[in-house]
C-alpha cells in the first residue's frame, strides 16, 4: 500500500498535469460542453480556442486510458491519503478499522460513478 | 575523505506539544501543507465526480448547463487557480518525499521544502493567465 501510494503519486503528476493542461489551458473551463466531452472521450479529439488555440487529435485509446487511469489513481491516492491522515492521529484500533471500511466503500462508489460518467460520454 | 552523509538526530520535543507549530521548522510546515493540500484535492475529487455525474444521471443537456453555470463567475476561476496551486505544491513536495524514500536529499530536506514552495509559486504565477483570462 505504501508503495502503491508512491507509484500512483508519481503517475498523478503526469495524469493530473495533463488533465489540467487540457481543461484549463486548451479547452478552457468556460467552454466545456457535453458535445466536446464526447469528442474527447470517444475520439481523443481535443479542440481548444482558449489560451492555446490548438487541436490535438490523439489516439482515442490513449485518451481513454489517461482518463480511466486518472480516475483509478486519483481515487486510490486521495482516499488512502485521507485514511492515512486519520491513522496518523493515533485514534485507536476501532476508529482505524471504521476509517478503512468507510474509505474502501467510498472508493468503490467513486470508481463506479466515475466509470458511469465515462460511459455517459462514450458514444461511438 | 568522503562526506559523512549520516543524518544527525535531535530531540523534537514532545510530539503532543501543541505549541510546536510556533517553532519555525520547514519540515513541519511541509508536513502540514502536504496534509492540507491533500485534503483539499481529495474533497475536490469527490465534489468533481458528483458534479460530473449529472452527465450520467440527468443527461447531456443538463451537464452542459451545469458546467457552463459553474464556470461563469470570475471567483470560480480564482478558486480553480487555488486548486491548481494545491496540486502543484502537492506534486513537488510529493517528489521531495519520494526522494527521501530513496535516501536522497535527507540532509537538505528543509532547503528542498523551500525549493518546492518557490517552484510552486513560479509555476502558479506563470499559469495564472490561463485560468484568469477569458
Amino acid at each position: 500500500m505504501w508503495l502503491l501510494q508512491r507509484v500512483t503519486g508519481v503517475g498523478l503528476i503526469f495524469l493530473l498535469g495533463f488533465h489540467f493542461a487540457v481543461q484549463h489551458f486548451i479547452v478552457g473551463a468556460t467552454n466545456v460542453t457535453a458535445a466536446n466531452t464526447v469528442d474527447r472521450i470517444t475520439y481523443g479529439l481535443i479542440e481548444g480556442d482558449h489560451v492555446i488555440p490548438v487541436t490535438i487529435d490523439m489516439s482515442a485509446v490513449m485518451y481513454q486510458a489517461s482518463a480511466l487511469l486518472l480516475l483509478a489513481f486519483s481515487v486510490f491516492h486521495g482516499m488512502y491519503g485521507v485514511h492515512n491522515i486519520v491513522v496518523e492521529q493515533n485514534p485507536g484500533e476501532k476508529i482505524e478499522r471504521l476509517s478503512r471500511y468507510f474509505f474502501t466503500v467510498l472508493s468503490v462508489v467513486l470508481l463506479i460513478q466515475g466509470v458511469l460518467i465515462f460511459y455517459a460520454f462514450f458514444a461511438p | 575523505m568522503s562526506k559523512d552523509t549520516r543524518v544527525e538526530t535531535y530531540s523534537r520535543g514532545l510530539i503532543e506539544d501543541p505549541s510546536r507549530w510556533k517553532d519555525w521548522m520547514g519540515g513541519m510546515w511541509a508536513f502540514y501543507l502536504h496534509r492540507f493540500t491533500g485534503l483539499v484535492l481529495s474533497f475536490y475529487l469527490v465534489m468533481h465526480l458528483f458534479v460530473l455525474s449529472t452527465g450520467y444521471w440527468m443527461g447531456h443537456e443538463t451537464y452542459t448547463e451545469v458546467m457552463q453555470a459553474i464556470a461563469a463567475p470570475k471567483v470560480i476561476h480564482v478558486m480553480e487557480l487555488g486548486l491548481f496551486a494545491a496540486f502543484v505544491f502537492h506534486a513537488l513536495n510529493g517528489t521531495r518525499i519520494v526522494l527521501f524514500d530513496m535516501m536522497r536529499g535527507l540532509e537538505i530536506q528543509e532547503q528542498l521544502f523551500y525549493l518546492s514552495v518557490a517552484l510552486s509559486f513560479a509555476i502558479v504565477v506563470a499559469s495564472a493567465p490561463f485560468f484568469l483570462l477569458g
